[in-house]
């Protein structure tokens, strides 16, 4: 592949809805334009972050001996904690945070969740 | 589909405009007569199943600002089943709980007409069109509003109080049980429906099972009772929307709720981001007499935080499903991660 690569043509219409499309617009899809620009950025955000959210995964279930083909670990995780055989200790919430940082990071950076808890975790790891 | 059943179809703007009319003046005739139009009539919000209208009602000289919210697709009478969107009452029974909540000092639109298998409209009401703004994001930064942001954390709290305050013997049979255990069940429920994909919505879960706080008395809960659902005018609150999720439980929910970080769309203010806990507390206790603690509203914004994440599944689930496969079901499923990371910030220092 030598064109114009996903990132850049996602970015494209990103821009061509936002500038282009968006002003022509009011009320609900104005809105919907708003919303399709923003999943865009989520698609590009996702193809930058993804992989490392995905190795995250795959090294914490080899830490804790799940086997991949049993299903999503997050599954396996939410079963394990909805029935009692899995606890909650440091690593498992360490992952979780990694993971959730992760995830809205692609997901909307913008959230004041994300500022909230870097300030909280980066904190306590200073302790 | 059921045979009384109104056919979907029913919305093309020239029919609705005619069915509108007839519902709320009679006959062709009748409208000549009294000189009456529809006027104006628009859809304000998405979603494949509930619809909210907006228009003019023109008689004579008169201009009568009125929403419509209708279930297009759905019988009149006991139609409770997959048509239902998010929501827990039917429209029939929020249109009723509406003009409770009104008789009961709770800022609320007039309710003008309740639809029925006649109107050939679905099912649903007609409400007054009460001037104001919704829309969070320009409450929170226009000029305009900067009076009434002082006044509202405090107006939030007395409302809250006054919601809490209807005797339960005067509300609707439909209204949904979460108090106790009832609340837990029915959150796990979800999450085992939705496919239990969340380990940090389960961990939520578990903590608020864990943790369960006495409640001080089981009452009337909005339960969507948030920046987004308020309408405010320059003096401030002007009405309570979006009843839809009302149910009967621990009334300290409503006040975590509408300080959840969720619905602070950004702000630093952790009341609805433009008030503060001490004026919400003071506007409740002015009603109410009761100082919910701060470690309660702390519970209940992790319920809350809970609850968003399980409204994204349910979003996700009727994009998946076909049931509404619309772009805005599609984008909130996506936004599960600021439920996530919010029940984790709640629940830091909390679980170790």
């Amino acid at each position: 592949m030598s064109g114009t690569d996903g990132e850049e043509l996602l970015e494209a219409v990103r821009q061509f809805l936002r500038e282009q499309v968006l002003p022509e617009l009011d009320g609900f899809k104005a809105y919907n334009t708003r919303v399709a620009a923003n999943a865009l950025g989520i698609v590009a955000r996702e193809m930058q972050l993804g992989a490392g959210l995905a190795e995250l995964d795959a090294k914490f279930a080899a830490d804790l001996g799940l086997a991949p083909q049993a299903g999503a670990i997050t599954r396996q995780i939410a079963l394990g904690l909805r029935n009692g055989t899995l606890g909650v200790d440091d690593e498992l919430l360490s992952y979780l945070r990694q993971r959730a940082l992760l995830a809205i990071a692609i997901d909307n950076p913008k959230y004041s969740g994300l500022t909230q808890a870097q300030a909280r975790w980066s904190a306590s790891r200073d302790r | 589909m059921s045979p009384d059943a109104v056919p979907a179809a029913v919305t093309d703007i020239e029919t609705m405009v005619d069915r509108l009319r007839a519902a709320l003046v009679g006959t062709a005739q009748d409208a000549r007569d009294n000189r009456a139009s529809i006027a104006g009539l628009q859809r304000l919000s998405g979603g494949a199943n509930m619809e909210t209208w907006s228009f003019d009602l023109v008689q004579a000289e008169q201009t009568e600002p009125l929403i419509l919210r209708r279930l297009p697709g759905a019988a009149i009478a006991g139609n409770n089943d997959s048509e239902q969107a998010v929501g827990e009452l039917t429209l029939t029974d929020e249109a009723a709980l509406l003009a409770i909540a009104g008789r009961h000092k709770v800022p609320v639109p007039a309710v003008r007409l309740v639809l029925g298998a006649e109107h050939a409209l679905g099912q649903g009401y007609i409400m007054s069109r009460e001037p104001g703004e919704a829309l969070p994001f320009r409450l929170l930064a226009d000029e305009r509003y900067q009076a009434a942001r002082t006044q509202l954390a405090f107006q939030c709290g007395q409302t809250l109080g006054h919601i809490h305050q209807i005797p339960l013997s005067a509300l609707p049979v439909g209204l949904a049980d979460h108090s106790g255990e009832l609340l837990f069940q029915r959150a796990q429920a979800l999450l085992d429906q939705y496919g239990n994909v969340s380990p940090v919505l389960q961990l939520g879960l578990n903590w608020l099972r864990d943790n369960a706080r006495r409640a001080p008395r089981r009452t009337l809960v909005h339960g969507d009772f948030r920046n987004g659902n308020l309408l405010v005018g320059e003096q401030g609150l002007v009405a309570v929307l979006d009843w839809e999720l009302a149910h009967l439980g621990d009334p300290v929910q409503d006040l975590g709720y509408i300080s959840a970080n969720v619905w602070r769309f950004g702000s630093p203010k952790p009341v609805g981001g433009f008030g503060e806990y001490a004026d919400l507390l003071a506007g409740y206790a002015s009603v109410t007499g009761e100082t919910p603690a701060m470690q309660d509203i702390h519970y209940w914004q992790v319920h809350a935080a809970l609850s968003w994440g399980i409204v994204c599944l349910l979003m996700l689930d009727m994009y998946r499903s076909g049931r509404d496969a619309s772009l805005e079901r599609a984008a909130v499923g996506r936004r599960l991660s600021e439920a996530e990371i919010d029940i984790l910030v709640l629940l830091d220092g909390e679980l170790q």
